[in-house]
């Protein structure tokens, strides 16, 4: 008599293969399904983010604030508009996964300004010899009060719209000229401190998922970004997914030229509570961080 | 990780989602239907169906186990409709082609192994309910207890079928050889 466990693991071996007939139909009916069935939903616009933060912090008590903006800018190297064709070209609606990217970030009251974890990726620095394109971020920790910024962002008229889902999380689309002010900015302000510049390769492929979430430990943050690249003509599009484990964003589609720029900011607020269970109102202007994520499109050779 | 991300893009409408997910799991989900039901184009219905169904429901779905899970249970339920909707109409459908005999189907079927062909047709010998447990145990990777859950009887029922449908198998299967 056949043993269980041999009959166990010739049912683990049984594996029928769809036809691509079969594939083709029920993806193309399950697309246009989905098409069909999917709401629009409008983006609420509020100017006035920062306000709406201020708020929250005198009213809720808020103890930290943790503030992340995402930058993302795809430029070309070497300035060769040819070769950034060729390039988008090569990997027109290219998403590429990107492995095992985590970003921890810890808050902690009444502390040195946290320390941005250095990113933990599996995959190592770009080779551009040997890649179509490539992710660059550029974390950076943000501390004080933020006055400089706010005024920044002011003077450049720089508006946030909220993301369809979520108000705490929006994005402003910065022309050439504002991202490279808003660039040297961060550069010369002592709020803002660069902490790492890691770099991603995205090889062609269809998948691009950044980070995985590993909330390991109270306060830590992690993320993971997805997004899709597609040229058409100078103009880009680019989706975008920010999620950090339990909750995201999504942004389906921002349409930007090859030199602007998406400066996507995520507010997430928590309130500390002291020993004797009060809310502690002060711990909080040292924690905030900001974390610019480029995309950089590199030259194949 | 990757499945949750997945899913949560799919509720916001990503296309990318949606074709990645069927990608993922076209081919886990045939082979359960197949194995349930023993017949090769109805099995492509279902999964189809499971997952034009599925696509529909990006607003409404709220997954509290595994991605595969769900979708093997969305199988399941549907082959259990099919297989009544068969004993209504015996003479259409109990003609379908069992697929240990379809081997001349060769787009369909990687079972070249006579051993797996035997065992396809020993499993077509088994009561429906039997053969679902095992089935979503062993292939669509449920544990007994989401099984029981999610057709709403108790785990010792389930486990008893499974080693029941188990038992009958290793029977046939050692009928099989003695020929």
């Amino acid at each position: 008599m056949k043993p269980a466990e041999k009959i166990e693991k010739l049912i683990k071996r049984l594996h029928f293969k769809a036809s691509a007939e079969m594939h083709d139909r029920t993806l193309n009916d399950a697309v246009e399904a989905q098409a069909k069935s999917k709401k629009t939903k409008p983006a609420k616009i509020e100017p006035s983010i920062w306000r709406t933060i201020i708020k929250s912090r005198m009213r809720k008590l808020v103890a930290a604030v943790v503030v992340i903006a995402v930058l993302i800018g795809i430029y070309q190297v070497g300035g060769a508009r040819a070769a950034f064709g060729q390039v988008t070209q090569a990997v027109r609606t290219s998403l590429t996964r990107l492995k095992e990217f985590v970003i921890e970030i810890r808050t902690r009251e009444a502390a040195p300004p946290p320390r941005l974890a250095p990113v933990r990726h599996a995959v190592p620095m770009i080779d551009t010899s040997k890649c179509g394109y490539g992710i660059q971020y550029d974390l950076f920790l943000v501390q004080g009060e933020q006055a400089d910024l706010r005024n920044f962002f002011e003077k450049q008229d720089i508006k946030f719209t909220p993301t369809t889902n979520n108000t705490n999380i929006c994005y402003a689309i910065l022309d050439g000229d504002k991202a490279e002010r808003f660039i040297s900015f961060s550069q010369s302000s002592n709020e803002i401190k660069l902490l790492a510049t890691p770099r991603l390769i995205l090889r062609d492929g269809k998948e691009a998922m950044l980070g995985s979430a590993d909330l390991a430990g109270s306060g830590g943050l992690a993320f993971a970004v997805a997004g899709t690249l597609v040229d058409d003509n100078e103009q880009i599009d680019l989706s975008f997914s920010f999620y950090n484990g339990e909750t995201g964003i999504e942004i389906p589609s921002i349409r930007i030229k090859t030199a602007e720029v998406v400066l996507i900011r995520a507010v997430k607020t928590a309130t500390a509570t002291g020993d004797d269970g009060s809310n502690k109102e002060n711990a909080k202007k040292e924690n905030d961080i900001f974390i610019l994520i480029r995309i950089k499109v590199l030259s194949p050779t | 990780m990757e499945d949750k991300l997945l899913i949560w893009r799919f509720k916001y409408g990503s296309r990318d989602a949606l074709c990645r997910i069927y990608e993922k799991y076209e081919d886990d989900m045939l082979t359960l239907a197949i194995s349930l039901l023993n017949d090769v184009s109805t099995a492509e219905d279902v999964v189809h169906d499971v997952f034009v169904s599925f696509a529909e429901s990006a607003e409404k779905l709220k997954l509290n186990g595994s991605l595969k899970g769900y979708l093997a249970t969305c199988v399941a339920n549907l082959a259990r409709d099919k297989i009544r909707a068969r004993r209504r109409q015996p003479a259409e459908l109990d003609e379908a082609e069992l697929v240990g005999s379809a081997s001349n189907d060769p787009p369909q079927s990687i079972m070249c192994d006579e051993e797996l062909q035997q065992l396809n047709y020993a499993m077509a010998q088994l009561s429906y309910t039997q053969r679902e447990v095992i089935i979503l145990h062993l292939r669509g990777g449920m544990t007994f207890k989401a099984i029981a859950k999610s057709q709403g009887t108790s785990i010792n029922t389930i486990q008893s079928r499974y080693r029941y449908g188990l038992d009958k198998l290793r029977s046939l299967l050692d009928g099989e050889v003695k020929k």
